[in-house]
């Protein structure tokens, strides 16, 4: 089946057979290898991607239903400057999660700040529960989490502010 | 290199190359037995299946002088043990190719669990020692306390799944990727199979998630089955477990089955203390003595008792192989012995905290840390304040005897608290799984380390080297590191055994500053070389303990039951330390949260092997289903640094479970505890 979709940017167009799934997809066909694959059934988080915006398990989406919708991975989401922040509190905080964990923090964590939870520890548990991670220390990560959400708020508040005045 | 977490993440599921082949095991559907024959179908061009046959007198690798095969060869000794090697293409064939073979066995009774096996059992170490001091006479009346407590196996918490890469380069040069914590054995592994010198063998660790436990010698099955198959075929070879196989079948930290006895009298001192216990190791085990002698260890020192005696033994059982999990054995052991000392306390009704305090050796800790202080009351005191332990407890025990909660509605609530210690720098044998660092300082000012260990981060690898710049007074890039996988550095085993960064750093300053001094006596004209091991940290008449220092601790968890459906809420869990001196606080408390995490799962998630054939594998308790975590460190007077990574597997299961059993009114006795469990215990006010 040929699709056309948006990855990272760019429109791509490619013949998917019926069964690939997405992570397959991106790291076969597209050597995207930054998100992982661990457990292979949704629960893990390892292959978390952003589908049209959204934290998704891309072990469990058919490539085919990518057709005209928009996905960030990895290695677009790194360069944005949205990330290089995130990445300058993660080291600020001695915070270095292994790469099969990695990205569905900093996704979950791009969702919770573009949402209109309000920034409490419940929320931003609730946030980051889909993340399977034992081996690296949740108080901190939340603790990480909530100094980023609070900052980027911050900076998206000034942004709303400054077009509001231009307007 | 997984040391640099700023390079690009070449995990070995990321590695791919032109005309590389992909491999896979196929394994044994039976738990023991005979093979009777293998059908291969006609293969597809491009597919290549190896057998044991194939291997011929080389089908094993040697680990710690135990041979364990790579491929069975007629014999079965465990449900998942590999069979064939299947090499193809494509993942895709792969898979085709396996669901064509055929496989006819002869099959043996099954076991219904492994601690039903109890007398076909197959020792394959054992020890006993008894030791006996004068003093008080037994009081005649008191009766004699004997309980019997299991622990599961423990599974690994990597994401990744256990694999390699072998890259076939000109003239056969072989380049192995591999995630192992002993690349040092998976070199020698790959000369001795393909018998290619070792100029031609290169092993570069690739980078894998932060926990080793569990991958210890089957990295070296993986390396040398594919490249055999990579010389043989002339390609590049990645063989990655699925994520189901490496948890079926790689390392788990081995069951253990305690049976204690002891009885105290009424000034609660200890009269005799009886260990025996069995280990459960699988099909193989390489390190039955280390495992073995270490909770020997833990049980001949941590209580004192007028006569102790000690009987362990590690056997085969036909469960996959084992591996060393962090802590190594002691873990095991606490969770046993602390259940034990918990249940004594609650027959004699006394407090628990007392018990403890009457009979921990701390003579023992004194003299191994060269302390002055006794520092298990400094630890239970403060312990006893942040959490107000005595009163909780005498509130709860209150509540327990009348039945549970006699306020309907309310939530049941237990507490537990356990002590133990971290082990660290293994003295056992001279020279090989110890311990060690070589330095030597050139009359040009150049400091040259080699190290026993895999440094854990940039930050320890900085750590070190600034300690050997300020000893010695010379700039830090006059100071180079080699570390346990290069060629430089001596084969000190598995870092679980070898590289307690602790240890590590305490060697480096010693070693420094033996240089300085000969330097001061003799000049700096030629090369200085020292040498350290771990004993090097005893003095003479401490030669004998096993380990060169010890990390003292104790721990309360504080659970509630819900209402009715009783299930099992862990509200708190307070941990209180003394690790000596403390690099980076911040990632001393990371490790040790981790180390509480995962040891919570160990008790709570259910993974008998039962449940792990019947694929029940994914079950992760999220974020918001831990608890709140408080870790406190107290150091004693005492400057040099002490392990952290392992204690709370030590800690944690006994302070759950008690705390569990006292909410519930049930002396609990083994691990794991699920939430089914807890509601069919009954007998509670539900
Ligand atoms: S690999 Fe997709 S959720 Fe685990
Ligand atoms: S899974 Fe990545 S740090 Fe735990």
């Amino acid at each position: 089946m040929i699709i056309r979709f948006t990855l990272n940017n760019e429109e791509k167009t490619v013949d998917v057979p019926a069964t690939k799934r997405v992570i397959d997809l991106l790291r076969e066909d597209f050597d995207l290898l930054r998100n992982k694959v661990s457990c292979y059934q949704g629960a893990c988080g390892s292959c978390s991607i952003l589908l049209d915006n959204c934290i998704v398990s891309s072990c469990s989406i058919l490539a085919f239903e990518l057709k005209g919708r928009t996905v960030v991975t990895a290695e677009g989401f790194m360069k944005t400057e949205e990330y290089q922040r995130i990445n300058h509190i993660f080291q600020k905080n001695q915070y270095d999660p292994c790469d099969f964990c990695r990205w569905g923090k900093i996704f979950a964590i791009h969702e919770f700040i573009h949402s209109e939870e309000h920034i409490d520890s419940d929320s931003l548990t609730r946030a980051l529960k889909g993340n399977q991670c034992n081996c690296s220390s949740p108080t901190l990560l939340l603790s990480v989490a909530e100094q980023i959400v609070k900052a980027e708020k911050k900076i998206n508040t000034g942004r709303k502010h400054e077009r509001t005045a231009r307007k | 290199m997984n040391i640099d977490s700023g390079d690009y993440p070449y995990y070995v599921s990321d590695i791919r190359r032109e005309e590389m082949l992909y491999a896979c095991f196929l394994r044994s559907h039976i738990t023991e037995g005979r093979i009777q024959s293998v059908k291969i179908p006609q293969l597809p061009k491009n597919v290549s299946v190896f057998s044991a046959k194939d291997f011929g007198k080389k089908n094993f690798i040697t680990v710690n002088n135990l041979k364990i095969p790579l491929l069975a060869d007629k014999e079965i000794r465990y449900r998942g043990e590999p069979i064939l090697l299947i090499t193809a293409p494509s993942s895709e064939t792969l898979k085709s190719v396996c669901e064509s073979v055929e496989i006819e066995y002869k099959e043996k009774e099954m076991l219904e669990s492994i601690f039903s096996d109890l007398n076909g059992k197959t020792v394959i170490y054992k020890t006993s020692c008894s030791q006996s001091a004068a003093g008080e006479q037994e009081d005649e009346e008191a009766p004699e306390v004997i309980s019997s407590f299991n622990t599961p196996v423990q599974e690994h918490f990597y994401p990744d799944s256990q694999g390699v890469f072998i890259e076939y380069g000109p003239s056969s040069k072989l380049k192995v990727i591999v995630s192992s914590e002993w690349p040092k054995h998976v070199k020698q592994t790959v000369m001795n199979i393909t018998e290619l010198p070792s100029e031609k063998v290169f092993v570069m660790l690739a980078k894998s998630s932060p926990t080793f436990d569990g991958k210890i010698w089957q990295p070296s099955i993986l390396a040398a089955v594919a490249s055999f198959a990579a010389i043989n075929l002339k390609k590049s070879i990645k063989l990655v477990l699925s994520k189901k196989e490496d948890i079926l079948y790689s390392g788990k930290r081995a069951p253990a089955l305690f049976f204690i006895d002891a009885c105290i009298g009424d000034s609660m001192k200890l009269h005799f203390l009886n260990f025996s216990f069995t280990y459960y190791c699988g099909a193989y085990f390489p390190f039955a003595k280390e495992m073995i002698e270490t909770t020997a260890f833990g049980a001949k020192y941590f209580y004192n008792a007028r006569s102790i005696k000690i009987r362990g033994e590690a056997c085969v059982s036909n469960t996959p192989p084992t591996d060393f999990f962090s802590g190594i054995s002691l873990p095991q052991f606490f969770f046993a012995a602390e259940m034990f000392i918990n249940r004594l306390a609650k027959q004699k009704e006394v407090s628990p905290l007392e018990l403890r305090l009457a009979n921990i050796n701390h003579a023992f800790f004194r003299s191994i840390n060269y302390e002055k202080k006794d520092i298990f009351p400094i630890l239970l005191a403060e312990l006893n304040n942040r959490c107000d332990f005595t009163r909780k407890h005498a509130a709860y025990e209150h509540m327990r005897k009348r039945g549970g909660t006699s306020f309907p509605g309310s939530v049941i609530r237990g507490i537990g608290l356990s002590t133990a210690f971290q082990a660290n720098g293994l003295n056992m044998h001279r020279g090989r799984f110890n311990q060690s660092v070589r330095m030597s300082l050139t009359p040009e000012n150049i400091v040259k380390v080699n190290v026993s260990s895999i440094p854990n981060s940039k930050r320890t690898r900085q750590i070190w080297k600034e300690s050997v710049s300020e000893i010695l007074n010379l700039p830090i890039r006059n100071v180079t590191i080699s570390y346990s996988f290069s060629d430089e550095t001596a084969s000190n085993g598995p870092t679980l055994l070898s590289g307690n960064i602790s240890t590590i750093n305490r060697l480096i300053k010693l070693c420094a500053e033996e240089i300085r001094s000969k330097a001061q006596t003799h000049g700096r004209e030629q090369t200085i070389t020292v040498e350290k091991v771990s004993s090097d940290l005893l003095s003479r008449n401490k030669k004998k303990f096993l380990y060169t220092s010890v990390t003292c601790a104790a721990a309360v968890a504080e659970i509630s039951l819900r209402f009715l459906t009783m299930e099992l809420i862990i509200d708190k869990i307070t941990v209180i330390l003394d690790c000596g001196y403390i690099n980076n606080e911040a990632v001393a408390r990371q490790k040790i949260e981790t180390a509480v995490i995962q040891s919570i799962l160990w008790v709570t998630r259910d993974e008998s092997y039962q449940n792990l054939i019947n694929e029940s594998l994914f079950y992760y308790p999220g974020i918001d289903r831990l608890p709140e975590i408080e870790i406190i460190f107290r150091s004693s007077e005492n400057g040099f640094e002490k392990g952290i990574g392992e204690i709370a597997y030590s800690l944690i299961p006994a302070a759950l479970l008690t705390a569990v059993g006292q909410a519930v009114n049930k002396d609990l006795k083994e691990i794991p505890i699920e939430n089914e469990k807890i509601f069919n215990l009954g007998e509670v006010d539900k």
